[in-house]
């Protein structure tokens, strides 16, 4: 009983930090999304007002460049946690958002609407390509990902079937590679159950 | 569960065998859902794909089966996998956390 009181306090305000961090998260996405708005409004402005094509293509490149440069040197940090994955503290939504914004990206607009066009029904297939692998991404390897606590893919392949435990043993590097290099270990099954863990 | 409480819950071993076995459920669970989810996504990537003449003679919102899919529909397949997978494993990893809390 007397153990369980601290616990749920803790709780409690672990769960109101989250809450705050999450209010201060929206506040920063709605000022950039407003700026963002001003910006393009100050530009389709500029551009009646018979600013060169040209000098705004350079101007709107450069001002991404300088806010993402802006953004990486006020948040820059030496922490591997931090670097890689925001010390895990970034909420489910923005993540979700951040993968969103991945999945829309530079590379639908500019060439998808052409592939499509150029391909018709075939071309169906990128799009269902990439959104069924992120289906086996999400259901196959995030999750353990997430429950090894590593970053890339080859990092938890090496921690899961390692068999060293921290993933920096030479056992461990060599699975890593493994997935680039599949009829050298597709017909070793000896191979295959020395490096499995026996549990 | 009205006869785990006339075990002794001291015992180290009965208590790891416990969080064993809810480890166990919670897992074959896990699996099963993913099998199940899996059985889905096969479904809709495969063979709306590969039997698309077949289907092309029904039609959604006037456009053949196998086109709609393939345009649309199989995207928001994938999401809704992808959605109940989630909230699925919310429910499954909560019930787990709760039980294990009774167990240990």
């Amino acid at each position: 009983m007397n153990g369980a009181a601290p616990k749920n306090v803790a709780k409690a305000d672990a769960r109101a930090s989250t809450r705050r961090y999450f209010r201060r998260l929206s506040g920063y996405y709605l000022w950039f999304t407003l700026c963002f708005g001003l910006f393009l409004g100050a530009l389709g402005i500029l551009e009646k007002e018979g600013m060169p094509r040209q000098w705004i293509g350079h101007l709107y490149m450069f001002a991404t460049i300088v806010l993402y440069a802006t953004i990486g040197v006020v948040s820059r940090t030496s922490n591997v946690s931090e670097y890689y994955v925001a010390g895990r503290r970034v909420p489910a939504l923005f993540n979700g958002m951040a993968t969103a914004a991945d999945w829309i990206s530079a590379a639908s607009f500019i060439s998808l609407a052409g592939t499509l066009y150029l391909h018709g029904f075939d071309a169906l297939a990128y799009v269902m390509g990439w959104t069924g692998g992120y289906c086996l991404v999400a259901l196959l390897i995030a999750p353990y990902l997430r429950k090894f606590a590593q970053y890339t893919i080859p990092d938890f392949l090496a921690v899961r079937y390692g068999g060293g435990g921290d993933g920096t043993d030479r056992r461990g590097n060599r699975c890593a590679r493994w997935p680039s290099a599949p009829p050298s270990w597709c017909p070793s099954p000896t191979w295959w159950r020395r490096s499995t863990p026996s549990a | 569960m009205p006869t785990d409480t006339a075990l002794p819950d001291h015992d180290p071993d009965l208590r790891r065998a416990r969080i064993v076995a809810e480890r166990t459920r919670h897992w074959r669970r896990a699996r099963r859902l993913v099998a199940g989810l899996l059985v889905l996504w096969l479904a809709t990537s495969f063979c709306t794909v590969f039997f698309a003449r077949d289907l092309a003679h029904l039609s959604v919102f006037g456009w053949p089966l196998s086109f709609y899919l393939a345009a649309q529909g199989a995207s928001l397949i994938y999401l809704a996998i992808i959605g109940g997978y989630a909230w699925r494993m919310r429910v499954l990893d909560r019930e787990y956390t709760r039980r294990l809390g009774d167990a240990a």
